[in-house]
């Protein structure tokens, strides 16, 4: 069977195109009438702008490096909104390609508490982060080895869900972190990092740490998050 | 290292904020109505694009200019298809039913073109994102709401699938 080659100019043109014919159905003067939003629709929008805060902390090199190694990750997590679930705790349901995990209700928290790595193993520096009203990452690298790890936790709020993708080679194993059932995904010959994936029931915060190390490292750092201020939530 | 801190919620960004929400919301709508036929739901998908959108303001230089009109049409639709998905359990269309994306005898970009409309919607979006915004990775995860590897593997699927398709009009 020979190869399919295509250029990178070719396709960029031909999504171009594709694209083009999309959007172009939304210029008709009859798609084009006047939809009026309910009231308070505009100012709910400037009141999360106005919510919003993030920071971010840049280090030279080592971004490139960060997504270097998190590119070949065969455990894909997104988050987005939406979902519904059945029972108080994480449901967890497994469609082919990928899994998603969800809660019945949504948290009982408005805003997302501050959360962190009691555990770092020597020679991690953080090094880069982001944030907003629901959803917090943290990226730390060490530089003499390259490995990385990532910490993220997020709001289970207004049908958010979180959503991992997987490839059919995966392998998943349960876990326990702190008493609490998670989900361990391994890298597979495709990827370099492992995800490990749990969640606060009670706040509905849902957890996951991605990490070239291995596995009872990173259980060792799933153990040591800690709320910063158990005072405000 | 540089390290700082930074506030979205500056005036400018207000404004920038306030001139997208008037040229586009109208636009973002029939495109999310498309997905929903109702308006409730078309609202809520309006509402939640433009959470990202705002989250993603700086990149956007200009308002009134195709690049922008293409970068908000993308994140609507994404946005649809993701509420859509989980309030219908949405099936995205197989591979295999793309078979009706005929090649036809036209250029081998028309062709392409035809092929990259019937890629999977978060395929297209990606793939806009990345060679005509040219968007990088990380960006592109931010905008969309995926992660880093999510991207990167969407483009290798997409260009993967593409390359099947091909396979079978030849």
């Amino acid at each position: 069977m020979s190869q399919i080659i295509f250029t990178d100019e070719l396709l960029k043109k031909a999504i171009v195109c594709s694209h083009n014919r999309w959007i172009k159905q939304y210029d008709s003067p009859e798609e084009s009438e006047e939809h009026k939003f309910p009231e308070g629709f505009y100012e709910r929008l400037i009141q999360y702008m106005n919510r919003r805060k993030r920071f971010k902390a840049i280090g030279r090199g080592v971004a490139a490096a960060i997504l270097a190694l998190l590119a070949a990750g065969t455990v894909l997590l997104a988050a987005s909104p939406t979902a519904r679930a059945a029972v108080f705790s994480w449901v967890k349901e497994v469609f082919t390609g990928h899994t998603i995990y969800h809660f019945q209700e949504d948290s009982p928290l408005t805003e997302l508490p501050k959360y962190s790595l009691s555990y770092i193993p020597e020679g991690f520096e953080e090094v880069d982060g982001m944030y907003d009203s629901i959803t917090r990452s943290t990226f730390y690298f060490n530089s003499e080895t390259n490995d990385i790890i990532v910490f993220e936790y997020k709001l289970l709020v207004e049908e958010n869900h979180v959503e991992l993708i997987t490839d059919e080679s995966v392998t998943q194993e349960s876990v326990i972190v702190n008493g609490i059932a998670a989900d361990f995904y391994f890298a597979d010959e495709s990827s370099e990092a492992n995800n490990l994936i749990w969640f606060d029931e009670s706040r509905r915060i849902a957890f996951y740490l991605t990490s070239t190390l291995d596995q009872p490292v990173m259980l060792h750092i799933a153990e040591g998050v800690i709320l910063e201020d158990s005072t405000k939530q | 290292m540089l390290i700082y801190l930074r506030m979205i919620e500056s005036e400018e960004d207000r404004d920038k904020f306030t001139q997208l929400y008037i040229k586009y919301k109208n636009m973002m709508f029939h495109i999310a109505l498309d997905f929903f036929h109702n308006e409730s739901d078309a609202e809520d998908a309006v509402h939640q694009a433009f959470l990202k959108i705002i989250d993603s303001l700086d990149k956007i230089a200009q308002i009134d200019c195709h690049k922008t009109r293409s970068y908000i049409g993308i994140i609507t639709e994404h946005t649809s298809i993701d509420l859509l998905r989980k309030k219908k359990r949405y099936e995205e269309v197989p591979l295999d039913s793309l078979n009706d994306v005929l090649l036809d005898e036209t250029s081998e970009e028309d062709n392409l073109s035809n092929l990259v409309s019937g890629l999977k919607p978060i395929y297209r979006e990606v793939l806009y994102l990345r060679y005509f915004d040219e968007f990088e990775e990380k960006e592109i995860a931010k905008i969309l709401g995926l992660s880093y590897s999510n991207v990167r593997k969407i483009v290798e699927r997409a260009k993967d699938d593409l390359r099947e398709l091909l396979m079978r009009g030849k």
